[in-house]
């Protein structure tokens, strides 16, 4: 593909990986415990927001640093439509939250890509988060600080067949598939045409105008398209956590895909979902450590991002490389 | 000949200084103009000014009798305008043959045709075979799948062209096309100027520090000197000129 450097000496781990970890999440409720499902589902939910921030982040070259907005706009928008019209198709709550959020993104891209470059966009995006935090937090109608609670999973009426997303592992499913389309969805638009010249405006944002490209506008694009993911991706956790707080928009809550994609790796398309899966992991190996559980996800942090720059994947499809290149020469000998 | 390209009383200033100081200069079609001038006397600022990178403070440019003074760069490259910069700007990351595909796929979409719609998921065949065969007429072809950002400085520049002529632009504005370069390879550029002048129908503006290089290829001249016009004219006619020789050329530094 045309923004990623293969190794030339050997194949792509990707699709290896990709498969394994389809398989386990497809897998998972007839194996695993409640508990790790549920936190499967979450995972799934932060991977889809780490893939449509990487857009930005990895593809486009900016910065945001109020994602988190969009996730929660997403979040509320459902849940709130959820409670106020129980009878509405499900499918229509869920589009409405990626509708908000889509008009949020576009609003907030309007006024923080008037400065687009680094530290102004941060901050601005830092700021619009954390007024979208605070408005959620003082709205009676969204439960103010306390949120949203008893959000219920409802039942998919297709006419000859119902399927109750209340009952079993049904609501995982949905989960699961939701992230399959969606990050196929943002698959493309990495790939095609679009990805490439929002690739080429993190490199040389000068050129790209001088081809003849309004760059403000791809930038709004991407975006746009990113929130309006996230959004989408937060309204499918409401159902599955079934309560909402506003710290669902919290600035902290904006850092977690920033750190999945230096953690998984940012200039490959699935980068952010290994570091979101890796991370995962972590805090839930660490789960019953009171008090030193912070200090061993941070150290592993800060060991991967300092030893490897290219994040996991990046390592892991270098060293892949190589290993599957000498496998495929000793083949031949 | 019809002028193309007319700047009227241009004035730019950074807060502690003034850089250009009611500049005016008109590009006539199908001429090579070139801006001469000593370091810091406003020539890249001209440039910016004329292309859209930034606005002037007061004053006019005229494209093609329409008044473009405050039109954003991209469409000014949509009415014909093309430019390089005195430092390559590529696509660094990318292969030399994903730039040029990637200038054409914004041309494709300039023009609105399919072959430049977001959803293609990969270039189309005869983007990728335009993009071959420029790349051969400009002697790249063989470092089609090298990084460019491993191409010799030379190349750089002629690639940057290449991008810039993928969109077929009337006007293509060059600044310091030989800086850095080897005499063979400045020649070089002489002769590619000149052809894209004499047999494509282009006109050309660039900047230029190398007398020899602009006595090569110019038809008139500029002369800036503290962000004021001092001389213009043809190039016989501007060498000639006392005040330029005294200020320019009298220093001997480069001497024709």
């Amino acid at each position: 593909m045309p923004q990623q450097q293969m190794n030339p000496r050997g194949r792509d781990v990707t699709p290896i990986l990709l498969g394994i970890a389809l398989t386990v999440f497809a897998t998972l409720p007839f194996w695993a415990g409640k508990g790790l499902v549920f936190l499967a589902g979450i995972v799934l939910l932060q991977m889809v927001f780490a893939l449509a921030f990487n857009l930005m982040f990895g593809l486009t070259g900016l910065v945001s640093f109020g994602q988190a907005a969009f996730f929660a706009a997403g979040a509320y928008a459902s849940g709130w439509l959820a409670r106020m019209l129980p009878d509405l198709p499900f499918f229509l709550t869920i589009a409405f939250g990626g509708a908000v959020g889509a008009v949020l993104s576009a609003i907030i891209g309007l006024v923080a890509l008037r400065r687009a470059s680094g530290i102004y966009f941060a901050i601005l995006t830092l700021a619009l988060g954390q007024l979208v935090y605070t408005l959620i937090g003082k709205t009676t109608a969204l439960g103010r600080e306390d949120g949203l609670i008893g959000i219920a999973r409802p039942v998919l009426d297709f006419g000859v067949f119902e399927i109750n997303l209340a009952a079993g592992d049904n609501y995982y499913f949905l989960i699961l598939t939701a992230s399959v389309v969606l990050s196929a969805i943002l698959w493309w638009v990495w790939h095609g045409n679009l990805g490439r010249i929002l690739a080429a405006i993190r490199q040389e944002p000068e050129r790209v105008r001088f081809l003849g490209i309004d760059v403000r506008r791809y930038r709004e694009y991407a975006f746009i398209i990113s929130g309006t993911v996230t959004a989408l991706a937060g309204a499918l956790v409401a159902p599955w956590s079934q309560i909402i707080t506003p710290m669902l928009a919290h600035w902290s809550y904006s850092a977690l895909p920033i750190l999945f994609c230096l953690l998984g790796g940012r200039s490959r398309f699935w980068g952010p979902a290994v570091g979101a899966i890796v991370f995962a992991g972590l805090e839930h190996a660490t789960r019953t450590m009171v008090g030193v559980a912070e200090l061993v996800v941070g150290g592993a942090l800060l060991i991967v991002v300092l030893a490897m720059p290219g994040g996991i994947l990046g390592t892991l499809s270098a060293l892949g490389g190589r290993y599957f290149g000498t496998k495929r020469e000793a083949g031949h000998d | 000949m019809t002028d193309l390209l007319e700047a009227r009383d241009i004035c730019f200033a950074y807060p502690s200084v003034r850089v250009l100081k009611d500049v005016s200069m008109t590009v006539r079609a199908n001429e090579c103009h070139v801006i001469i001038g000593p370091n810091g006397a406003g020539k890249t600022t001209l440039f910016k000014v004329l292309s859209g990178e930034t606005l002037p403070q007061s004053g006019t440019v005229r494209y093609s009798g329409e008044d473009v003074t405050r039109l954003d760069a991209w469409k000014r490259v949509h009415r014909g305008i093309g430019r390089t910069f005195q430092v390559a700007r590529l696509f660094s990351e990318q292969t030399v043959l994903n730039n040029v595909i990637l200038a054409l796929e914004c041309r494709e979409n300039i023009k609105g045709t399919s072959l430049g719609r977001w959803w293609r998921l990969n270039p189309a065949r005869e983007l990728v075979d335009e993009a071959m065969s420029r790349l051969a007429e400009y002697g790249l072809d063989r470092r089609a799948q090298d990084s460019a950002k491993n191409l010799s400085h030379g190349d750089k520049k002629r690639l940057e062209l290449l991008l810039t002529l993928s969109l077929h632009p009337k006007l293509i504005m060059l600044d310091e096309p030989t800086a850095g370069m080897a005499p063979d390879d400045r020649r070089a550029v002489v002769a590619m100027v000149n052809r894209l002048r004499e047999e494509e129908g282009l006109t050309l503006l660039l900047t230029e520090h190398d007398m020899e290089v602009v006595f090569g290829l110019a038809t008139r001249l500029t002369v800036l000197s503290q962000g004021k016009v001092i001389a213009s004219g043809e190039p016989e006619e501007v060498r000639r000129d006392p005040v330029v020789h005294e200020i320019y050329f009298g220093k001997g530094r480069h001497h024709a």
